[in-house]
């Protein structure tokens, strides 16, 4: 899942879909994220390349949309609506993913037991 | 008898006073030359028109005469009143007085986006309300069941137009020459051109009693103004207001957009009826009355609506001063006619001034309320020397009027409003030494404007309008608004520096500091600790020891890593 800069990035993705859920004024997604290019990538506890500056989920609230949705803890969080948040700093992800006018979010991730998934298919 | 008669006088000074104020407002400093010495003769000529007074007490020559003297006194007070109001609670409430409901099925309805006027410098939003466009006034609510219109604008003084410079993209405006421009949007080009055709339509399609602007009526009105109190309101629109005036006084006496000096001497003819005798100022008085019968056509339009319009609230009653109706042209003005009880009828239909007339006494000087009150209670032990008193007074209330009137052009023109400040302030000043120097007072003002005195010193800037006029003023100058900005940063800076000092005195001065006290400490100022260790590890950087060493992993650690709910 390393990336050379400059380069299209290949990777095995997964299609997430929440819809958001309405608390009072607030549209929650229930996960939170970590990472982006203004981060350290070094603290990241997810990533498997300390230098890899992209979003991941590092929380995923029980009984969530997004636990419904299937997304996990660790994911690596590629696109947003098809947005790409692989260079993006930590607030502009954040926007991207809680646009008031949006109700749902799709979500492009990647994580290693897919990647994983997909080698030993392929073996 | 006189005492009637003077209370009388005193009864109906204020609108008398508006009426000669009115008078010797437009005059610019015509009256300026009229210097103390001549006050025994007029004293003098108070005295026999004292006994007049009796004898013409029904034709206004008390008015005339004798109270356009008094109205000093009642000056000051009368521009409390007139700050209620154009404050607008009378008029413009009652403009917006209507229920969205009430209004029924305008002409056009719809949402649209309306901009906010800029309340801070760089703020300007936009927000939606309900627009119903009734006959040829649009009027807006911020939702369907509103008692009260948001604001309220006639049209038929407007220009409709699109509007290019804003960002939003079918953004249109209602201009006004002299006034203001509002702004409108729509969401969708075919919504834009329908509202653009409609008010468009309202804008031109007047009828023709509708073609003369009517002085009393309001162009526009909205709630901002309510939100302020009314002095600062008036600070804040005294440019626009005086912009108003005149643009009104010609919509009425002519078609030429400023004063010249013609017509400054129709004025001025009226306004040295103070100073002439009682004969000649009630032929004048009736010259006038004559001359100026569209004007008085359009007061009494102004009465008439003030009956019907005016809330009975206690400002409604302070201007009008109900009472019981005599029965005066079948009570219709009965409240004005009440306190002008005994003049002619034009007199009293010229009494009642259109508001916009004493929008300029309203910029001319700054008054408690107080300070009225005062000026008020003194009236009536002073009846026999009113004229000798007041005489001084009125003329050097002259004084700042001018100088106001003359300055005012040129603020709107200038770049740097301090002079423009300085003028309000040394008005103030000067209004407040008016008591203790009567007639130095002309003195006084003389240098102040020679000297183009700053009062900052003494005076401190009395509203928070005028900061903020003065605010953006002053971003127009390129090299005030940069000193500006540095000052800002500065301060910004010092308040940051503070705060940080107050975060490290936490530290050091806790005396059982332990290292995971610390540990949290550099979490919670994590920033600060890295700009400590950055500054240590330069400054120290010849003689470096152990402490750059211990810096140097910890500034390689530029980030934090957040966590983001969502």
């Amino acid at each position: 899942m390393s990336f050379i800069p400059g380069q299209p990035v290949t990777a095995v993705v997964q299609r997430i879909e929440i819809c958001k859920l309405r608390q009072c004024d607030n549209l929650i997604l229930g996960f939170s994220i970590g990472g982006g290019i203004d981060q350290d990538p070094g603290q990241n506890p997810f990533s498997e390349d300390k230098t890899d500056k992209g979003i991941y989920v590092t929380r995923v609230s029980k009984g969530g949309p997004a636990e419904a949705a299937g997304l996990m803890i660790g994911d690596k969080i590629m696109q947003v609506n098809g947005w790409d948040m692989t260079m993006v700093t930590h607030d502009q992800a954040r926007k991207r993913l809680t646009k008031k006018n949006e109700d749902v979010v799709r979500l492009l991730v990647t994580r290693k037991s897919l990647e994983d998934a997909v080698r030993n298919a392929m073996v | 008898m006189i005492q009637d008669d003077l209370d009388m006088g005193r009864d109906c000074r204020w609108d008398t006073g508006q009426h000669s104020r009115r008078k010797s407002k437009s005059t610019s400093s015509s009256r300026y030359h009229i210097s103390p010495p001549l006050l025994p003769a007029n004293h003098s000529a108070g005295d026999t028109q004292r006994v007049e007074t009796d004898r013409y007490a029904n034709t206004g020559i008390e008015k005339q005469g004798g109270t356009s003297m008094k109205k000093s006194f009642h000056y000051a007070s009368l521009r409390t009143r007139t700050k209620r109001r154009t404050k607008g609670s009378v008029p413009n409430i009652s403009r917006r007085r209507v229920s969205c409901k009430d209004l029924g099925h305008g002409d056009c309805e719809g949402w649209l986006w309306k901009k906010k006027d800029a309340k801070g410098y760089f703020k300007q939003k936009w927000k939606k309300y309900w627009f119903v466009l009734k006959d040829s006034s649009l009027y807006w609510y911020t939702n369907q069941n509103d008692e009260k219109a948001e604001g309220f604008i006639s049209l038929p003084q407007f220009r409709i137009d699109r509007a290019v410079e804003c960002r939003k993209k079918f953004a249109f405006k209602a201009c006004h020459p002299k006034i203001k421009s509002f702004f409108f949007a729509t969401d969708h080009l075919d919504e834009m051109n329908r509202w653009m055709n409609r008010l468009g339509l309202a804008a031109i399609g007047y009828t023709p009693d509708d073609e003369m602007p009517r002085p009393d009526e309001d162009y526009w009105s909205e709630s901002d103004q309510d939100d302020n109190d009314g002095y600062m309101t008036l600070k804040q629109d005294s440019s626009s207001s005086l912009c108003d005036t005149y643009h009104r006084i010609h919509s009425v006496n002519s078609s030429s957009p400023f004063p010249d000096p013609k017509h400054g001497r129709h004025f001025s003819s009226d306004s040295t009826y103070s100073h002439l005798s009682a004969e000649d100022s009630q032929q004048n008085a009736f010259g006038s009355a004559s001359s100026s019968s569209c004007r008085s056509m359009y007061c009494e339009r102004r009465s008439w609506q003030d009956l019907m319009e005016t809330p009975l609230t206690s400002s409604g009653m302070h201007f009008l001063h109900t009472g019981p109706t005599e029965g005066h042209e079948a009570g219709l003005c009965g409240q004005a006619g009440d306190q002008q009880l005994g003049m002619a009828p034009d007199k009293w239909r010229q009494a009642t001034l259109p508001v916009q007339y004493r929008h300029k006494s309203d910029s001319e000087g700054h008054f408690s309320p107080l300070e009225n009150e005062e000026q008020g209670l003194r009236v009536p032990h002073h009846t026999h020397k009113q004229r000798s008193q007041s005489l001084p007074r009125n003329h050097s209330r002259r004084g700042p009027k001018s100088f106001l009137h003359t300055a005012r052009p040129f603020e709107e023109k200038s770049e740097d409003d301090e002079v423009a400040f300085d003028v309000c302030i040394s008005s103030k000043e000067e209004s407040q030494h008016k008591r203790r120097s009567i007639d130095g007072l002309q003195e006084l003002y003389q240098t102040l404007e020679q000297a183009s005195l700053s009062a900052f010193g003494e005076q401190r800037p009395f509203s928070k309008q005028e900061f903020r006029r003065s605010f953006v003023k002053r971003c127009n100058n390129p090299v005030i608004n940069e000193k500006l900005h540095h000052i800002r940063i500065l301060r910004s800076t010092l308040k940051a520096k503070e705060g940080d000092l107050t975060a490290v005195n936490q530290v050091l001065e806790d005396s059982e500091l332990t290292s995971k006290k610390f540990r949290e400490w550099k979490q919670g100022h994590h920033e600060l600790f890295l700009d400590i260790c950055e500054f240590i590890s330069s400054t120290k950087e010849p003689q470096n020891g152990e402490i750059s060493a211990l810096a140097t992993p910890l500034i390689a650690h530029t980030h934090s890593f957040f966590e983001t709910h969502v």
